[in-house]
């Protein structure tokens, strides 16, 4: 099933509607993606707390017809945040986009958030227990907060902005009817005075996260990338040649010549800022405590020194084979516990999350033509800077 | 101008006239099947192989696993570099029934595709240090194996016993792994008349055939094709090493009206209860489809067993939505439509998925109602985690 972009409308309110019509499907998935700004731990623990409490009641509609709009495809609305985003995902049958649009607007906008709601959210949450994948991926760990409501008011404040949404409307609907409905709902909407910014905390500083009892997981952590570097091409190149695919050489060191485990990925995990390239190798410590982080740092380095073009090609190969015919794990880790992928599923998500945040539209062909020129020296350079500067973190059920 | 409009009218006729789908049963058994789908940017090449020659046993549980691992790094060990540079992929998994081998190229690569499981339908190369060292990645494969998974295989050795062991293998079983046993069972799992190749994606569908056929149609077959007795299932409780619970609902084939129904019912319960999931891999065979959760102990189990008469309705319309986009999302892209193909034609060349899409449609409220009863605690497998 192949979308068309058909519109993509930067409105006067700075807001974005991306607009993907797709006439095959019964449904609509609206995906409202807020980006956020700086925040401090404390509060990124509140907004996780408040995304477990969405959906809510609002000023507008209640929390069962929220539920009863999206129960009748068998789907809620789901609120999801990351270090640069808070997401909404939303899907509704057709004749219903214009309601699910409202209903989305209306929970960004006026949602009725009480302290015992977050309390329980929140309660959920340090109880919540993450796989060691996930667990692995997130950056920063769950603080419990001490709050009062004008915390939450201030976070709201601070958050929810029109300024700070950009909405994806995928499935079958009229063209143009999602953009005019989301400016008039814009036009109601008026946010309230900022409120003066928290400190804010190094999210590289944190400790690591526990892991399941009989698992590690080892990581080289690279320096960020800002959103906009002009660099970016080349380190995702880089990145992908020292761990994604079978080919690349995580996998023949960690898993082929050292045996070390079964699962190994080079990860781009979104930050406030930018992106952060990792390299994850997950042990079972059934068989020993954890490996030298520095012998596979060694190897690592021996063997990009040796890398020829092929290695280069085969970068640019899997990098194509992952981005645009989806046949293959990419390293875009922008969801909680696995990559976004090329299908139905993620487009509007993609779609929204990297005009959020590059304020571009996300072209993989434009992303691949700019690798292409990537030269063998250049991507050596750029891998061997990536793995020699990397911070080593191993988590384990000793660490957390 | 005019040369360019006859060669544009002479593409579309052609594309108009072109069957979209073409079916071939070889000589030896083996089935060709092709699905051109124009407007994809991938063909989705998959073999798959039915187990029917080589069932798990205790004494071989996991050899066919440890096989696909060796198998498809290739004759030379260097496959999946090749593929990459390429700009394809390959992926194997085993199942229960089957062994899938998928090699998902660009729209121009199809002869590299079916070059790949040439090589790969050679004898096996291998010694025993490399299985020594692959039953190490196997080792570290099996510590993260995920809540889910551990859940639905204990749902399976409750309901089948030892005709339900789960794919994955016994560690105890591969440490004792030769070259010649994985060459043994490499030659029984891809006997020609258990073979179907699917490709799906963007391809003439008579060359795609010619070659296909050219790859599986042409080899000799085994004497006599095994006749594998149906596995028969029990209800039942059972603990299991992974967090959370589920409940799973014995079924029969596929295409079968209470096989559709619980999966309805499963899917629309589901999506009720977080972290949920239902996990069916399509068989002609009784199999089990399980709806599980990964955060509690009592969920999923508690909701099956609280559900009122007056919320019937209410699940009869979400899980036929829910069956129905399942079907749609397997038949959605090359790679899922030629899985769903694969894993069926492996298993006897009349089955098709739309069998299950006419199921679907045709499911009534009675059956629907007997689908949740399916998952009742005196009927199905009551799986209970950490």
């Amino acid at each position: 099933m192949i979308l068309a972009f058909l519109a993509a409308t930067v409105m006067s309110t700075v807001g974005t509607v991306i607009e993907v019509p797709d006439k095959d499907t019964e449904t609509v998935r609206i995906e409202a993606l807020v980006k956020l700004p700086t925040l401090s731990p404390i509060q990124r623990s509140l907004l996780d707390g408040i995304a477990g409490v969405f959906p809510c009641d609002t000023a507008t509609f209640s929390k069962g017809q929220i539920n009863d709009l999206s129960g009748r495809v068998g789907q809620r609305l789901r609120a999801t945040a990351m270090d640069d985003y808070l997401r909404l995902s939303y899907e509704v049958l057709a004749p219903d986009v214009l309601t699910g649009l409202s209903m989305v607007a209306s929970t960004l906008r006026e949602p009725t958030l009480t302290t015992s709601q977050i309390d329980l959210s929140l309660q959920a949450l340090r109880s919540r227990r993450l796989g060691y994948w996930e667990s692995a991926l997130k950056l920063n760990p769950f603080l419990q907060p001490k709050y009062s409501e004008r915390d939450i008011t201030n976070l709201k404040t601070l958050v929810f902005r029109p300024e700070n949404v950009t909405v994806a409307v995928v499935g079958n609907f009229t063209p143009g009817a999602p953009t005019q409905r989301w400016q008039e709902l814009e036009m109601l909407w008026t946010p309230g005075r900022l409120p003066a910014p928290e400190p804010g905390a190094d999210p590289l500083v944190k400790p690591p996260q526990s892991v399941e009892s009989n698992l590690s997981v080892l990581e080289f952590r690279a320096q960020p990338i800002l959103a906009k570097d002009a660099s970016l091409p080349t380190r995702l190149l880089a990145l992908v040649a020292l761990g994604n695919g079978k080919g690349s050489s995580l996998f023949r060191i960690a898993r082929e010549k050292l045996g070390w485990s079964y699962r190994q990925e080079a990860v781009l995990s979104p930050t406030e800022s930018g992106f952060l390239p990792r390299l994850l190798v997950v042990e079972s410590q059934d068989e020993v405590s954890s490996h030298d982080p520095e012998a596979l740092r060694k190897a690592l380095l021996e063997d990009i020194v040796a890398w020829t073009d092929d290695d280069r090609k085969r970068a640019i190969g899997m990098a194509e084979a992952s981005l645009v015919r989806g046949a293959g794990p990419s390293s875009l880790y922008f969801l909680p516990s696995r990559p976004v992928t090329t299908g139905w599923e993620d487009r509007g998500f993609l779609t929204a999350y990297w005009r959020l945040k590059t304020g571009e539209a996300w072209n993989p062909y434009q992303l691949i033509g700019k690798m292409g020129f990537v030269s063998l020296e250049e991507l050596k350079q750029t891998a061997l800077e990536l793995v020699t500067k990397a911070q080593a973190v191993v988590s384990n059920s000793k660490s957390g | 101008m005019l040369s360019t409009l006859v060669c544009l009218l002479a593409t579309q006729q052609i594309s108009v006239q072109e069957p979209p789908q073409l079916r071939t049963i070889c000589r030896n058994g083996a089935v060709v099947f092709v699905d051109r789908m124009p407007d994809e940017p991938v063909i989705s090449v998959q073999l798959w192989a039915s187990a029917k020659s080589v069932p798990e046993t205790p004494d071989t549980h996991g050899l066919r696993h440890l096989l696909e691992h060796i198998l498809v790094k290739g004759q030379a060990k260097d496959l999946d570099r090749r593929l990459e540079t390429e700009g394809c992929f390959l992926t194997a998994q085993t199942f229960r029934d089957a062994m899938q081998i998928e090699v998902n190229v660009g729209p121009q690569q199809l002869d590299l595709a079916i070059k790949t499981l040439n090589e790969l339908l050679k004898p096996v190369v291998t010694t025993q240090a490399e299985i020594d060292r692959e039953v190490g990645v196997l080792t570290q494969e099996f510590a993260i194996y995920d809540d889910g998974s551990r859940l639905s295989a204990a749902a399976w050795d409750q309901a089948f016993g030892k005709d339900g062991l789960d794919p994955f293998g016994d560690l105890q079983v591969l440490k004792k792994a030769t070259p010649e046993a994985l060459k043994s069972i490499q030659r029984k799992q891809f006997y020609p008349e258990h073979l179907a190749l699917v490709i799906a994606g963007p391809v003439d569908v008579k060359k795609a055939t010619e070659a296909g056929v050219e790859l599986i149609g042409m080899k000799q077959g085994a004497n006599s094709p095994p006749q594998v007795p149906q596995r028969s299932g029990k209800p039942g409780r059972i603990e299991a090493n992974a967090l959370g619970e589920g409940r799973a609902a014995l079924v029969g084939a596929f295409d079968s009206p209470g096989t559709v129904a619980a999966l309805a019912a499963g899917l629309a319960v589901a999506s009720e209860v977080e972290d949920s999931f239902v996990t069916y891999t399509p068989s002609v065979a009784n199999a089990v489809i399980t709806a599980g959760q990964v955060q509690g102990t009592s969920g999923m189990g508690r909701r099956f067993d609280g559900i009122a008469e007056s919320d019937m309705p209410h699940l009869f319309a979400v899980g036929r939505y829910l069956a129905k986009t399942w079907y749609q999302r397997q038949m959605s892209s090359p790679r899922s439509v030629a899985a769903f193909r694969g894993q069926l034609l492996c298993q006897g060349a009349g089955y098709r998925p739309e069998q299950m899409e006419s199921a679907i449609k045709s499911m009534t409220f009675q059956a629907f109602q007997q689908g949740l009863a399916s998952f009742s605690r005196a009927k199905a497998v009551t799986v209970v985690g950490q």
